[in-house]
Order: C-alpha cells, then sequence, then structure tokens
C-alpha cells in the first residue's frame, strides 16, 4: 500500500512528464482503437446495407461490380435487365418477392432509384429492419418520390416539396421542368446508401427519359435531325413516346441490339432484388438466371459477394492492425524513456527508503507500478477517447459517410489489446526496476547527489 | 543484551587485498550514547552500513540485538533494520515530494513492529509524529507542507523525528549537523539526546568534527581500528 502511494506521489510530484506520458499512450491506444473500430464499423455498415435478399439480379457483369451498383449505389451498370427477363424472374415459381431497380438518375448529387412499391415491403437492411417512413407514404402516383433520411435533411425537404429529377449521374444539368415530382414520404435513418437516395416508381423513371437517346437530350431542332438520322430509329417525339417507340420496335424488330441498348434508359432495369420461398432454393435458381437464354445475366448472393469484396480489404486491414500497434508500443517506449530519465534523481529517494527497512524489491516494485499506472491511465484515457470520437463521428458525420459502430463498451478483443498493452508496459517497466534494484544494492545507504 | 556486539569483524570491499578496518572487540549497550570520529575515507559510513545490515563483514560475526547479521538473509536483515534502528543521513533525508510529516511517518511504513509500539491507530501514530516534530523544536504546523520548502535545519530535525518513531532501540547518524552552524547544532543534539533518554535509545553518532564528543557517554575513532 505504502508503494503505491509513494509512486502515486512520485507521478503526481513528475506531473507534467507524467500527464504527457499518459497523453502519449492515450493518443496511440486511441489511435488503435479508433482504426480498428472504424475497420469493424466499416465492414459492419457495409454488411449490413443489405439483409434479407437471396439473390441479387443484373445484366452479366462481375458479382462485385453489381453488388457495388445495386447495393452501395457506386457506378452504373454498363447495361441492363430487360422488362421481358424481369417478368419472367419475378414469376418464377421459388421467386416469394422481387424488387426492380432503375438506376442511373440523379437529383441534387443524390441517387434517384426508380422501383416499385414492393421496395417498401422488402427491402431490409441490418437485422432484417424494413424502410420505414419517417413522415408520408409510398408513392401513389408516377410523380410520387420518397427521400432518404440524409436528402430530406441536407436539402430541406418536406412533404409535398417540389422537385425536379435530372437525367445521368454527373454533372445533372439538363432538368426536366415538365416532371416536377412531389415528395410523399420521408424515410426514417437507415445508415446505408438509402438515406442518400430518392425513390421514384417505374413510371417516374420512364418520364423522366422521355425523348432521350444515347444520354442525348432532345435537341432543339430536332426535327430536322429526325429527317436526316431517320435510319437510326431513335428519335421520339417528347408527347407520344410510347406509340412511337413500340412503332420503331415492330419496324424494326431484328435490330435488337440497338433495341436494347435504347432500352438503357427506357425501361430496362439495373438489378433485380429477389426473395425466394426458401434458402435452399437459392443455388438453383441462381442457375436458372445464369441459364437464360437471349440475355445474358449474372445472380450473386449478397452476402458470399459481400465478402469476396472484403477480403479484397484484408490486406489494408492487417497494415493498419500492425501499424496500430507499432504506434502503442511507440507510446509505450515514451513511457519507458520517461521513466528511464528520472532514475539517478531517484537513487536519493530509494537510500531514504532502504534507510526506513525497504529491501530492493519493495524499492524496484514503486517503479514497475509506476509504469504500469501511467500506462492504465494512459489506456483508460485512450479508450475514452476512442469512444467519445467514434460516437461523434456517428452523431455528426455517420449519415453522410454511412458509417456504423454499434459498441459503446469495448469488445473481448479490445479488452485484449489493452491487457497486452498493460503486460507489456509492465515488462518495459521491469527494466528501469531492475536498474534500480542494482543501484540500491549497490548504494546501500550512500546517498548519491 | 547488547544492542550492537561486534566480535573479530574483518571488512574490505570485493576488489581490495587490504582490510579497510578490524574490529576485535566492540559493544553498545541499551541506552548507550557513542562518538565515532574519523576523517573522510576512514570507513564511518561502511561501519555504519555494517550495522545496518546493508553490509555484511567480510570475517567475524555482528550481531543486532543477540542476531548475527551474517546468518540473515537480505529481507531478515531489511526487517532488523525496519523494526529496531533508525537512520539519519548527513543532508537530503526527506523525500521532496511528501509532507513533512509524511516523511516522519515513513519510518513506521515498513515496520509492523513500530507500528504495534505506537498502536496500529493512524491518529495516535500521527500524534506521536507530532508530538516529536515539536520536541525536535519543529512547529506543528509544518507537518503538511512538503519537505522541499524547508530549511536544512528544519529538514534534519524531520530526519531526526522519522528515526526516533516507533522508539528503535538503537538509532545511527552518518554526520547528521555537518550542515548546520554550531547554535543550531547542540540544540539538536541536545533534543536528539533527550528522546533517546525518554525511550532508551542507542546512538551510534558519526562525525568528523569533535566539538561535540564531550557530550556522549564514549567515544572512539575509527584510525582505532586500523591495524
Amino acid at each position: 500500500m505504502i508503494l503505491l502511494t509513494l509512486s502515486l506521489k512520485s507521478m503526481k510530484n513528475r506531473a507534467l512528464s507524467s500527464t504527457l506520458t499518459i497523453f502519449s499512450i492515450a493518443i496511440s491506444v486511441a489511435l488503435f482503437l479508433g482504426v480498428n473500430r472504424i475497420r469493424l464499423g466499416a465492414k459492419e455498415s457495409f454488411a449490413r446495407t443489405i439483409a434479407g435478399t437471396d439473390l441479387i439480379v443484373g445484366a452479366r457483369t462481375s458479382p462485385i461490380q453489381l453488388l457495388l451498383n445495386s447495393v452501395f449505389h457506386i457506378g452504373t451498370p454498363d447495361n441492363g435487365v430487360s422488362q421481358a427477363s424481369y417478368e419472367r424472374i419475378k414469376n418464377l415459381p421459388e421467386v416469394a418477392w422481387s424488387v426492380p431497380l432503375a438506376l442511373g438518375d440523379s437529383h441534387r448529387g443524390f441517387r434517384v432509384v426508380g422501383s416499385t412499391a414492393a421496395i417498401f415491403d422488402h427491402l431490409q437492411y441490418g437485422a432484417n429492419h424494413a424502410l420505414a417512413f419517417e413522415q408520408g407514404m409510398g408513392f401513389q402516383g408516377p410523380f410520387d418520390a420518397v427521400i432518404g433520411a440524409q436528402v430530406a435533411k441536407q436539402l430541406g425537404y418536406h412533404l409535398d416539396q417540389e422537385m425536379i429529377l435530372s437525367h445521368g449521374t454527373e454533372h445533372a444539368m439538363h432538368h426536366h421542368a415538365d416532371h416536377a415530382f412531389k415528395v410523399i414520404g420521408i424515410l426514417k435513418k437507415t445508415s446505408t446508401p438509402i438515406d442518400h437516395s430518392v425513390i421514384v416508381c417505374l413510371e417516374g423513371i420512364r418520364a423522366i427519359h422521355e425523348g432521350w437517346h444515347n444520354g442525348l437530350p432532345p435537341a432543339p431542332g430536332h426535327e430536322h435531325e429526325h429527317e436526316e438520322e431517320h435510319d437510326e430509329h431513335e428519335h421520339h417525339d417528347g408527347h407520344d413516346e410510347h406509340e412511337h417507340h413500340d412503332e420503331h420496335e415492330h419496324e424494326h424488330h431484328a435490330n435488337e441490339e440497338h433495341d436494347a441498348h435504347d432500352h438503357d434508359h427506357h425501361d430496362s432495369l439495373s438489378a433485380i432484388l429477389l426473395g425466394l420461398k426458401a434458402k435452399n432454393l437459392t443455388l438453383a435458381v441462381q442457375t436458372k438466371i445464369h441459364g437464360f437464354e437471349g440475355e445474358p445475366l449474372s445472380a450473386i448472393l449478397p452476402g458470399l459477394t459481400f465478402y469476396e469484396l472484403w477480403s479484397v480489404i484484408e490486406s489494408l486491414e492487417l497494415s493498419l492492425f500492425v501499424i496500430g500497434m507499432i504506434v502503442i508500443l511507440a507510446g509505450i517506449l515514451g513511457m519507458l524513456a520517461a521513466i528511464m530519465t528520472t532514475l539517478n534523481e531517484r537513487r536519493r529517494e530509494i537510500a531514504i527508503l532502504r534507510s526506513v527497512g525497504a529491501n530492493p524489491w519493495q524499492v524496484s516494485t514503486t517503479l514497475v507500478l509506476e509504469a504500469f499506472i501511467l500506462a492504465t491511465l494512459g489506456s483508460l484515457l485512450g479508450l475514452i477517447l476512442a469512444t467519445v470520437s467514434i460516437f461523434s463521428i456517428q452523431f455528426f458525420a455517420s449519415a453522410d459517410v454511412g458509417f456504423y459502430y454499434p459498441h459503446l463498451m469495448p469488445t473481448l478483443f479490445e479488452v485484449g489489446i489493452l491487457g497486452l498493452v498493460l503486460l507489456i508496459s509492465i515488462v518495459l517497466g521491469l527494466v528501469p526496476a531492475w536498474k534500480t534494484y542494482r543501484n540500491s544494492l549497490a548504494d546501500g545507504l550512500s546517498i548519491r547527489t | 543484551m547488547n544492542v550492537v556486539e561486534m566480535n573479530d569483524v574483518e571488512f574490505s570491499w570485493e576488489n581490495s587485498t587490504q582490510p579497510l578496518f578490524r574490529v576485535s572487540q566492540f559493544q553498545v549497550t541499551p541506552g548507550q550514547r557513542l562518538f565515532v570520529s574519523g576523517g573522510s575515507g576512514a570507513g564511518k559510513s561502511t561501519f555504519l552500513s555494517l550495522i545496518a545490515g546493508i553490509l555484511i563483514p567480510t570475517r567475524g560475526s555482528i550481531s543486532i540485538l543477540g542476531k548475527a547479521t551474517n546468518k540473515l538473509t537480505f529481507a531478515e536483515r531489511d526487517h532488523l533494520r525496519a523494526h529496531h534502528m533508525g537512520y539519519i543521513f548527513q543532508m537530503f533525508n526527506l523525500i521532496p515530494y511528501l509532507s513533512v510529516l509524511e516523511n516522519v511517518l515513513l519510518g513506521l511504513r515498513f515496520s509492523s513492529i513500530k507500528q504495534a509500539r505506537l498502536g496500529h491507530n493512524n491518529l495516535e501514530q500521527e500524534a506521536e509524529a507530532k508530538r516529536l516534530l515539536n520536541a525536535l523544536g519543529l512547529n506543528s504546523n509544518l507537518a503538511n507542507v512538503a519537505a522541499r520548502n524547508l530549511s536544512v535545519g528544519q529538514q534534519q530535525r524531520v530526519a531526526a523525528a522519522r528515526a526516533l518513531l516507533g522508539d528503535p532501540e538503537l538509532l545511527l547518524a552518518d554526520e547528521p549537523t555537518s550542515a548546520l552552524d554550531a547554535v543550531n547544532c547542540a540544540q539538536f543534539l541536545e533534543l536528539l539526546f533527550t528522546e533517546c533518554q525518554r525511550a532508551n535509545i542507542a546512538l551510534i553518532y558519526v562525525s568528523h568534527d569533535q566539538t561535540s564528543a564531550a557530550n556522549f557517554d564514549r567515544q572512539i575513532t575509527m584510525e582505532s581500528f586500523h591495524s
């Protein structure tokens, strides 16, 4: 007990040095825990983005690409799934529900997702949470829009707000003022890309694209062009598009490729989320879809593809872990250096302790105790720092990055790491303790000054 | 029983063939005040370290209260010192960041026996520490002042209070007054004697300065141990 008191008072005596040491350990521990939590949080936010979906179907592409496009809204698929294939897949006997997704448009930087009302019933995230409405309801008419929590927050939108959707995702400059959408529902926060999405029905998406071809808006002199490029059969009159289109399809049925391209911007889908009647049907349905004639499609298992994607990041994970450990080691070595520099001035104190009957063991124990206490305080402070920063990130920036780290208490792994930090500090604390032990034997009761 | 008893003691440092000193017969009886004089390098501090059990003799035996130090383990010798001795250094006696009272009570911290003599109660221990500080001429309102803020004279009094606390059988003093002026020195010794007498504490007092030697019961010189 007296040894602990002496260690504490000795540290208090060297308050500045002790405080700096504690902070250097705290910062290194906080850095390690912070990086680790961001890593886990990123993984968790990633993994919780989609739940309950058994298969994601898209035009043939790599599974990771399809996952990124459909779930994370990163990039746009090159090709789409035709309406015909969608109908076929939807009506497969194993399919319980399907949610079509038409991506590729934006509203003031937010992704527009074209879908059906099924999205509100079947899209799930996290621990199988369905989308929930903060205000309003799902779309009723073609020009109703449901917006994610972040869209509402950042653009300050409210119910009945009018909004203009534009074609394309980058520098969406061509607004279609003719088709103003109206906010009919605002979703609750999900911490997934849905928060950054504007959800409209497929008819709405079609309406945006009226009169568009190959990503180009109708040119002002389109009548003239229409004559000149008539053989392309792509120029529709904005007001009777469907009729016109159908006509073209019939006339040029042979030109399949051409039509498919046209469909990209009209009524083809970027992806379809499928829920099956039973989990064990997944592989059979996947095989069935891969074998579709006429249209090359991919069907992926979101969970599996997610881990494929994550494995790309794993080597980075390991290096972050190693760097974190090295930073902690540097913090502890800093503490060791700080203690070592005090050893000479301590020789006097040690002779005094020896004179009142302390043995060399007890004298050196004070140094190990000191290292242990500094490391403990540093680790605790580091833990607090990490917890506070991670929670601040979640509260203030989470929505922007879709970051989600749910643990308030340290995990078992973190407790293990902190234990390791304390163990290392005790082991390194033995260095000055051993030196002190030797000094105290050599000095005896003579006071070195 | 003699507090200290030496028989045919020889001490030499490890790398030296010539012994630093030889003591054929040496006793200190309970309550006896002994003055040991000697110039620098005569081995005064080494002599005290032998009695304190920090060093053990190369030959012969030293007994403290009947226990031969060369037959004890390191830890036992540390206990012997903790329980039965007090020690005053020439200077730098105090741990600078502890208060005066904490420095005095430090004398009890490693000895259950000294504590038992005062009663295990903290208040009784503090009361005795404060009484000793007063008896040695220190105002009790200095008790909570950090030791580093005291003058050298005051520090030596605190050191004496620590060494006396718990009534050890033996007080070892290594030139405790060398940093004090003549008036302070005489006063310090007088108070030390009073307290030693009260608790029947034997005092071995080492100094190169013969001025106060006459006040002791016995005087020896380190030179008499050199053959």
